[in-house]
């Protein structure tokens, strides 16, 4: 293949089109790549940060990245070789149990390390916390002191500083508790529900140490590269464990959440198929526009299969355009997504309804519309519209965006092969 | 030393059920060096005959030979390498590329051919002089008269230094001036970088600078 001669005819190629009057084919298969690349990439990105607020509290706070249970509790020697494992970024123990608080509202209680924001400086991320009149803003150091969920002390109508009960199930365990701090995490189950207390306190629920069901939460480096730690940590334990991955906690919901997201990507991606339809036909056009030229350079002694890569180079080109535009507007859009939602509420209530308004007032009708909210962090339970952009994702966008546009220029591009100098190249 | 040689070629085409002998037995023996003149009426032939020597067309039977390489018996790949190292085509139209300038029409063979830029314009350059056209380098075909096209599509056809010239009718379409002057250049180039060329043209006053006349007859090839 001769990759000067292409590279020079193809780029021509574009360059004249763009100047010549056949632009509008050119333009609207760019526009329909860079649209399709721009709606994914911001819808996307919207629905990562949605997922994500779900996500990564489940996993920061909740069931983190592998479990060790049911086993007796681990030495230090061999907590210091699962940490120094490749990969692994740190190992909490926690107790867990189920209780009411003040006799009425069940709720998860979890025992962890006042340490533990030494210990996991990821679970710090996704815990914010006001503290009650702790200025070191230590509060698990005190066995007497619970942090709950803020959603979970609204509900209860308890203030930082508050003395509750708590009651294990079956009434195994009872005590008075300071509520030292209130959480939030932004994922409303945990808010809800959860309360934490140092371990030492958790772990007076149990009557033997022998009934202690003692936890560790593991974290890692990438949480989708799970096996060779998951295989490392069984390895180092031996049987009596049970060590699961985040993947098996949570399996319906994340399946859920991949599928959603997943659905929505293909629903938009069909854009694709439409812009590669547009492709095709503008490229056969311009095979058929260029016959004589493609049969000169027959004559000349290029290849049918060389001709044909200026095509599809012409259809990639149209591809990589598309795709730099649509990154780049959906990157801006998604970055500013707040601000858009807000300017549109602005115009629809502020411009849009007041004139329809005003136009009824002229006539003596008193219309009032109930103003339109977009977002509402009342309703949606989030500070504002998340975003995430995962770069993975925008390649695979790219790489679909670009693939539609490879096959349009392949398939249009075929007639180069049919094409007879002998025939074209006549002047009678 | 013999560069071409045609052997019982014939062929036919078809117009629906009819079948049209357009040449009965063209045999034909061309020595290096030597410019072969090809007339004819039109519809006679002739340039089905270059299509066929240039491999832009297939005999229906026979066989052609240039440097004793069976032409014929080549796939599309081969014959399509061989054609851009060893013949330059030039048309009774220019079929210049009207993306590309003088300079770049020029190159063009070359770059099919892989030849490095630098080399290549070199040699693209050299043949503008050839044509006395370096003045247009730049030009691109809406800028060029008929005759200058001409030139360009001439010089073009020595790009990848060729043993055999094909020429089409390659004053039909200019006036005598513009003729004349492509004439004069496609000969003399000829002569000096030493090519054998196969001319098909209507002017009889050019008989005396080639080396041999022919005509197609009747789809044979007749001394004149």
């Amino acid at each position: 293949m001769n990759l000067q001669f292409i590279l020079f005819v193809g780029f021509r190629y574009f360059k004249e089109k763009r100047k010549s009057k056949k632009i509008a084919s050119s333009v609207l298969s760019v526009t329909g790549i860079a649209v399709g690349v721009m709606t994914l990439t911001s819808v996307i990105g919207v629905m990562n940060g949605f997922q994500l607020s779900f996500i990564e509290p489940i996993i920061n706070i909740g069931s983190y990245h592998i479990q060790i249970s049911e086993g007796p509790v681990i030495d230090k020697e061999t907590l210091d070789n699962i940490r120094s494992l490749p990969g692994v970024l740190s190992i909490v123990p926690f107790i867990e149990t189920q209780a009411l608080i003040e006799g009425k509202t069940a709720c998860i209680i979890r025992g962890i390390p006042a340490s533990v924001n030494e210990l996991d400086p990821s679970f710090k991320k996704s815990f914010d916390v006001e503290y009650y009149n702790m200025p070191d803003k230590d509060t698990l150091e005190k066995t007497d002191s619970i942090i709950l969920g803020n959603q979970l002390a609204m509900h209860l109508g308890i203030r930082t500083g508050d003395l509750i009960s708590l009651t294990t199930f079956g009434g195994a365990w009872s005590s008075k508790k300071k509520v030292t701090g209130v959480f939030q995490t932004w994922y409303y189950d945990i808010d809800k529900t959860w309360g934490f207390v140092p371990l030492e306190a958790a772990a007076d629920f149990y009557e033997k140490k022998s009934q202690i069901p003692l936890t560790y939460g593991v974290k890692i480096k990438n949480r989708f590269f799970d096996s060779g730690p998951l295989r490392k940590i069984k390895k180092i334990l031996g049987n009596g464990y049970s060590v699961k991955s985040w993947r098996e906690f949570n399996r319906n919901f994340f399946g859920a959440l991949l599928m959603e997201k997943i659905l929505m990507m293909v629903l938009v991606g069909l854009i694709f198929i439409v812009v590669g339809f547009n492709i095709f036909h503008s490229l056969k056009r311009s095979v058929y526009e260029r016959k004589e030229e493609i049969a000169l350079l027959k004559a000349l002694g290029a290849t049918p299969g060389s001709i044909k890569n200026i095509f599809i180079l012409e259809g990639l080109l149209v591809g990589i355009l598309g795709c730099f535009l649509g990154v780049l507007l959906g990157l801006v859009i998604a970055n500013n997504i707040n601000e858009i939602f807000l300017l549109t509420e602005n115009i629809i209530n502020n411009f849009v309804f007041s004139t329809i308004e005003n136009i009824f007032a002229k006539v003596n009708l008193n219309i009032s519309f109930s103003r339109v909210s977009i977002f509402s962090s009342d309703i949606f339970y989030i500070k504002n519209v998340p975003i995430r952009i995962l770069f993975p994702e925008t390649f695979m966008i790219c790489f679909f965006a670009m693939l539609c546009s490879y096959l349009a220029a392949f398939f249009a591009s075929r007639k180069v092969i049919i094409i007879k100098p002998a025939e074209i190249l006549r002047y009678e | 030393m013999e560069i071409l040689k045609i052997d019982s070629i014939k062929k036919e085409f078809y117009t629906g059920y009819e079948k049209i002998e357009v040449l009965r037995d063209i045999n034909l023996a061309v020595q290096e060096g030597t410019t072969i003149l090809i007339s004819g009426e039109s519809g006679s032939g002739k340039s089905t005959l270059l299509n066929l020597i240039a491999g832009m067309d297939a005999p229906t039977a026979g066989k052609i030979y240039i440097r004793g390489i069976e032409v014929t018996a080549l796939s599309e790949d081969e014959i399509t390498q061989f054609r851009r190292e060893t013949i330059g085509f030039i048309f009774q139209f220019h079929f210049l590329l009207k993306g590309f300038n003088a300079l770049e029409n020029i190159m063009m063979p070359a770059f099919i051919a892989g030849e490095a830029k630098k080399k290549a314009k070199k040699r693209a350059e050299q043949l503008l002089n050839d044509v006395n056209l370096w003045h247009r380098r730049n030009h691109y075909l809406v800028q060029l008269s008929g005759g200058e096209r001409q030139r360009i599509a001439v010089a073009r056809s020595l790009m990848n230094n060729p043993d055999i010239i094909i020429a089409d009718e390659p004053t039909g379409n200019l006036d005598e001036k513009n003729s004349k002057n492509v004439e004069d250049i496609l000969f003399s180039l000829v002569e000096r970088y030493n090519k054998t060329m196969l001319l098909v043209t209507h002017d009889r006053g050019l008989a005396e600078k080639g080396n041999m006349h022919l005509a197609i007859e009747h789809g044979v090839l007749v001394l004149q």
